[in-house]
């Protein structure tokens, strides 16, 4: 495995930072955008209704907020392919919207059982291996051909772990985003967990360098979260019910320096705050990160 | 199909077996959080779905009956919104059906309302009713809302189903109120679709149900006045227009 150490001199214009737009914060959210807010994230598949008050809602949205369009079921991975029908209505989203970017999971979600078609309805871990690779790849080429534009793609926590992958993680992602030309979306509550959940190292110190294996240029966009706490036997369930962890910030300020250009996206789902409470999480990102580009500037200052 | 695309599709339908087998014995604790997950995700979607169902069986009959669909019943289309067709058939098989045969109903009702109101609005054509004042209508068809959905009952479902509807709570529900819902005279007929504004649900008399299934069934506008020769036609047309039935003739 071939590390890739970031060199870069300084930090530039902080990144935009958004969060997740959640069914009970529409009212509050809509009334009049947020100033801690640069963009909302929705969910794809919970615009699809072609009509009624979710595609008013829609229109609401758009006004309001430049979005981003995560998809959550695209199942990039999926060897079965992706669905025809679900691929139309996610282009006539994107469309529709036109969003500052476009974005869904490392993962399979298409399937059969016996000779019956199947969504997982979940996000389902691939193999790091050459087959994945290439269903990856075709996979992503098609999507991108069908919207006209770039996509990101996210790591994603897993609960089945692998012996004997072809491929790292990190590696297998900066290789399909280099034969795809899509960018990537790192979510870095996924890494901890993930680590948390399958190795004895340190989570932070293995999340920092797992992110040295990605090559700065292909990071678009950062997902930072928390999750529940549990036994010490139970696995973490990456759930976004919980404000985004300590941990979750310093691994943050981390990547400051090596993806500066990256937008951050605190993401929650379940156990939701209010909506002030969670764009002041959103107001503490832009914080950190101009804490980090003053320091970074009054350091060139002295070094001019 | 390519040998690796065959070995990646081989992995992917094992584990998806695996995640879709809810009475596997060995299932390790990974498995358990991908069974759990997608029951969960399940019984919201079905939260969603069937918020006035829910509110008369509760959280916990809703768990289990998700938790049966998801045997009878797979998620296929990547929108949630789109699974649960079968929960009406669903509950008129289960135990709860001999005490609360009107739950079946209601279900099917609601799961009517629920797709009306994710359908596409169209406006009404109203040049093309012109086509009425011609002779010969044997090729003349009415068009209708996509969204429209039929319901039948022996139960007065409608006034049921809002009762539960604008109710906070069960709690908040009388007996006498309960009682006299129950007691409601319907038709036993309706016709659920989009407007402009919200879905609506309409209870329509037999002849009005029975011409507009005709004309979902194609019959010509020749054929549906020769077959319902005791309905008003005006007056039909003009509520199928104000209940934005229809969108056109062609």
């Amino acid at each position: 495995m071939t590390e890739i150490h970031q060199t870069h001199k300084a930090v530039r214009k902080p990144a935009p930072v958004g969060v997740g737009l959640r069914h009970e914060h529409y009212s509050t959210a809509l009334l009049k955008s947020s100033p801690s807010v640069d963009f909302v994230e929705i969910h794809a598949e919970n615009f699809f209704a072609k009509g009624g008050a979710i595609s008013r809602l829609l229109d609401q949205i758009v006004d309001t907020y430049p979005v981003s369009i995560h998809g959550t079921a695209m199942g990039l991975g999926s060897a079965q392919g992706i669905s025809a029908n679900y691929l139309r209505k996610f282009v006539q989203l994107v469309n529709r919207v036109n969003p500052i970017l476009v974005s869904d999971h490392a993962c399979f979600t298409w399937g059969a059982l016996g000779n019956n078609p199947v969504h997982a309805g979940d996000l389902l871990p691939l193999k790091y291996d050459q087959a994945t690779l290439n269903v990856l790849v075709n996979n992503i080429d098609q999507v991108q051909q069908a919207l006209g534009r770039q996509i990101l793609i996210e790591n994603i926590v897993t609960y089945k772990h692998f012996e004997n992958e072809d491929f790292y993680e990190a590696a297998f992602l900066a290789k399909v985003a280099e034969k795809t030309q899509c960018g990537l979306l790192v979510d870095l509550n996924n890494i901890l967990v993930n680590y948390h959940n399958f190795s004895d190292a340190n989570p932070l110190q293995a999340a920092k360098k797992w992110l040295q294996h990605i090559p700065p240029h292909l990071v678009q966009e950062l997902h930072l979260a928390g999750s529940t706490p549990v036994q010490s036997d139970a696995y973490i369930v990456d759930d976004h019910g919980q404000p985004v962890s300590d941990e979750c910030w310093e691994l943050y300020e981390t990547t400051l320096s090596m993806f500066p250009n990256a937008a951050v996206l605190i993401e929650r789902d379940n156990n939701l705050p209010s909506w002030t409470e969670l764009t002041n999480e959103a107001k503490h990102a832009r914080e950190v990160a101009n804490k980090k580009h003053m320091k970074a500037k009054s350091l060139e200052a002295a070094y001019a | 199909m390519p040998k690796l695309t065959k070995s990646a599709l081989q992995y992917q339908s094992g584990l998806l077996t695996q995640v879709f087998t809810f009475n596997n014995p060995e299932k390790d604790k990974g498995l358990q959080i991908y069974q759990h997950n997608l029951h969960m995700t399940a019984l919201r979607s079905l939260s969603i779905s069937y918020p006035v169902l829910e509110k008369m069986i509760g959280d916990q009959a809703l768990f289990i009956l998700t938790r049966r669909l998801l045997d009878i019943e797979l998620p296929k289309s990547g929108d949630w919104a789109d699974w649960g067709a079968n929960l009406p058939s669903l509950i008129a098989q289960s135990e709860m059906h001999e005490d609360h045969p009107y739950l079946t109903d209601i279900a099917a009702l609601e799961w009517a309302f629920h797709q009306s109101s994710r359908a596409a609005f169209e406006d009404l054509n109203i040049g093309s009713l012109q086509a009425l004042s011609e002779d010969d209508l044997t090729n003349r068809y009415f068009e209708l809302q996509p969204s429209l959905r039929f319901v039948s009952s022996v139960f007065p479902i409608h006034i049921l189903w809002q009762l539960h509807r604008n109710s906070g709570s069960l709690d908040g529900l009388t007996n006498q109120s309960l009682e006299n819902a129950m007691n409601t005279e319907e038709t036993g007929l309706y016709i659920v679709g989009q407007t402009d504004s919200s879905p609506q649900i309409t209870q329509v008399s037999e002849d009005e149900y029975q011409f507009i299934q005709g004309i979902s069934e194609g019959l010509s506008v020749a054929a549906l006045l020769e077959s319902f020769e005791n309905i008003d036609f005006a007056h039909w047309l003009t509520k199928a227009m104000q209940s934005h039935w229809i969108t056109g003739i062609k």
